[in-house]
């Protein structure tokens, strides 16, 4: 397995689940075919991917008008059940965080997962803790 | 440094998250709160100290004691920071569903 670079990856992390009504082989070939990443997470912005461990793409998603360069490197490509790769972008501050897609088949769809773990914190020397997130979420109601 | 990397600096630390997660609870007296922590009064000074400099606690002082209240607004802003995240993923997979759609329907129309 190709090793994440843990030392760059921030504390917090995020999970959304979604539900398809279209086989895992369709919506894990969405992620990994350039033509139809262009079109829903690209937004019509340049798209070159590699999908195989270690291959590299870029996104230039088109947000307010100008491309913004997303970039990374795949590290788990098992189609169609698991999908990860980094994901850095001005927002990561150059650093490497990881998003891991789970597709899970049901009765007629998929079930999808995306987690995003490793992001940056603005102190990216800070060591990331166990248990952080929950802490975060139960704050976050707590506060609300 | 901004108010956000105040307070993500001040939470880094398991000990400060440990004290915000007892505050939750209600104010607390600094005294009461270095007994649960098993550290002197002045370890726990330290601490209280960078958590206020992020403005996520509020020292009041009444007679000789120390009382600390939690402060919600920062810790709404880092979980605001960690929420445009979710929404950034959301809005992409809420548009492959659309694009799933679009491709299920140009499938179907194609000419037997």
């Amino acid at each position: 397995m190709i090793a994440r670079n843990e030392h760059s990856m921030g504390p917090f992390r995020i999970s959304v689940p979604k539900s398809y009504d279209a086989a895992p082989e369709r919506v894990f070939g969405a992620w990994t075919d350039p033509a139809s990443a262009r079109d829903w997470l690209a937004e019509g912005g340049d798209v070159v991917m590699d999908p195989r461990p270690d291959g590299l793409f870029y996104l230039g998603l088109l947000h307010g008008g100008r491309p913004r360069p997303h970039y990374g490197r795949y590290l788990r490509v098992q189609p169609p059940r698991l999908l990860e790769f980094t994901w850095v972008s001005e927002n990561t501050h150059g650093k490497e965080s990881v998003v891991t897609i789970e597709f899970t088949p049901r009765a007629g769809g998929t079930d999808v997962r995306l987690t995003h773990e490793g992001l940056p914190d603005e102190k990216m020397a800070m060591a990331h803790t166990q248990g952080w997130t929950y802490f975060l979420d139960t704050l976050a109601v707590r506060v609300a | 440094m901004s108010k956000l990397d105040l307070a993500f600096a001040a939470l880094a630390d398991p000990t400060r998250r440990r004290i915000v997660a007892h505050l939750t609870r209600g104010e607390t007296r600094v005294t009461d709160l270095a007994r649960p922590f098993a550290m002197s009064l002045n370890a726990v000074s330290k601490h209280v100290k960078t958590l206020e400099r992020a403005g996520l606690v509020r020292r009041t002082r009444r007679g000789r004691e120390h009382f600390l209240k939690l402060r919600a607004q920062p810790l709404r802003d880092v979980a605001d920071w960690t929420a445009q995240y979710e929404r950034f993923w959301t809005r992409r997979l809420d548009a492959l569903g659309g694009f799933l759609a679009r491709q299920k329907e140009s499938r179907d129309d194609r000419p037997q």
